[in-house]
């Protein structure tokens, strides 16, 4: 008998010696279910149905669906003061933000000062763990937002092995037009609308949708961006559409992404949409 | 059927076969449990996509594979293999017949991905093409580390004194 069939028997007949009992199957779907909340948590990402898809298309083209971002003020001022007692939305993977306001930090200037902004939800149903997404009752789709400074994009798939961390990366452009290039060529990805100046929460900014249609392997999740030290991902089996807002904020490119999922129905998009028209960011303290 | 019910009734049916791959592969019951677990949350979030594929199972024994080597996979960086070697089977010699019970710690004492090649080659049939697949890297990447795990399994034998033939092949 040889090694190969040593082996062979040695295998089998440690495996058959197993007698396991039967897990908890509820604690196991709610633990996939936690597992992707996690995941969603932390992302940037899911897909729209055909006719949601083309609807919004159809709409963007004439109208880039900015209304509610502010597209009428002026550009590069600063928006009115934000309360102060706004509570500070902060990295949870349980924090359930009750509807309110919460500030948010994005980035930061030139100077190493943080850029915060503030958000308002009117609708229960949040989850926050570092972008804020709402899923339907049975969590088949979601939708949400990035607000962030990306500090390094995807090369290649845009695949990310959760569990190494592995990805080959390319840093991120640092002014307005050179983010929203490097944006629009996101790995799988398809322009929906094109890049398109404009003005967004007071700001000088950059439209620009696209659909994502990356399937990656089991154990990996697309990366849209890294940015404030979290990877920007979503893991979903379907396309997304992603609708971003590449925002100068004095001299700082913050993106504001709105996504959603294939299948998401409109009153989630709609949801992801009041949250981003709530955007403010905070004027910085005048530096004397 | 929804989706829930689905998994539900897939790991109902397939857990004893998952876990006993998971055992081999994690070396322990607790290490087997908490890979399983973990490969099923991975494979609940895709069950929209996995439950409908037509060899459910070979996906799930595969994305454990995937899990417990990419668990591990920075300790491969920097590995490489190291040139031509023989397919395993014509390095096999004649051996007495072992007590089981001494082969199974001595695959346990090998490192994760040598233990993995090794279960998936003898418990699950797989090629090496397969194992490469399965394992995330390149078919000579198996090989080597088949023949790592070999080699080593071959000297702990002959440390042990099981058969000169060991220790000479």
């Amino acid at each position: 008998m040889n090694l190969d069939e040593q082996l062979r028997a040695a295998l089998n007949h440690e495996a058959g010696m197993q007698t396991p009992t039967l897990p908890d199957i509820e604690g196991l779907i709610s633990g996939g279910q936690a597992r992707r909340r996690r995941r969603s948590i932390r992302s940037i990402g899911v897909a729209a149905a055909a006719a949601v898809l083309v609807g919004a298309g159809a709409l963007g083209a004439m109208q880039f669906d900015l209304g509610d971002a502010g597209s009428g003020g002026p550009s590069n001022q600063s928006t009115p003061t934000s309360d102060p007692t706004t509570t500070p939305l902060q990295y949870s993977e349980q924090l359930r933000p009750e509807p309110g306001t919460y500030r948010k930090t994005v980035g930061s200037d030139a100077s190493g000062a943080p850029i915060e902004a503030d958000l308002t939800f009117e609708d229960p149903g949040w989850y926050f763990g570092g972008q804020p997404v709402i899923s339907t009752g049975d969590e088949s789709s979601s939708a949400g937002l990035g607000l962030f400074e990306a500090t390094a994009l995807p090369d290649r798939s845009g695949c990310w092995a959760e569990a190494t961390g592995y990805t080959a990366f390319r840093e991120a452009a640092t002014t307005l037009d050179a983010l929203g290039r490097q944006l629009a060529k996101l790995p799988s990805s398809e322009v929906v609308q094109p890049i398109t100046p404009t003005v967004a929460f007071g700001y000088d900014a950059l439209h620009l949708r696209l659909r994502i249609d990356a399937e990656c392997p089991v154990g990996e999740v697309y990366m849209v961006a890294e940015g404030g030290g979290l990877g920007i991902t979503y893991n979903a089996p379907w396309r997304i559409v992603i609708d971003f807002l590449v925002v100068d904020v004095d001299g700082t490119p913050i993106v504001v992404a709105r996504w959603h999922e294939a299948h998401a129905p409109s009153e989630l998009v709609d949801q992801a949409t009041r949250v981003r028209s709530s955007i403010t960011f905070v004027p910085r303290e005048p530096t004397n | 059927m929804s989706i829930d019910q689905d998994f539900a009734e897939f790991v109902a049916a397939r857990w004893a076969s998952l876990y006993r791959l998971a055992y081999l592969l994690a070396g322990t019951p607790t290490g087997a449990e908490d890979l399983l677990q973990t490969t099923l949350e991975k494979a609940y979030m895709n069950w929209s996509r996995i439950g409908r594929m037509e060899h459910v199972e070979a996906y799930v024994r595969r994305m454990l594979a995937t899990t417990i080597a990419s668990s591990r996979r920075r300790a491969w960086i920097g590995e490489r293999p190291w040139g031509e070697l023989p397919e395993g089977p014509e390095e096999s010699a004649e051996l007495p017949v072992l007590d089981r019970s001494l082969l199974w710690p001595l695959v346990c004492a090998l490192p994760a991905r040598q233990r993995a090649v090794i279960v998936l080659r003898y418990y699950e049939d797989l090629t090496e093409a397969q194992i490469a697949d399965a394992l995330g890297c390149a078919p000579g990447t198996v090989k080597s580390q088949s023949s790592a795990a070999i080699a080593a399994l071959r000297r702990a034998l002959a440390a042990a004194g099981v058969g000169e033939a060991v220790a000479g092949s």
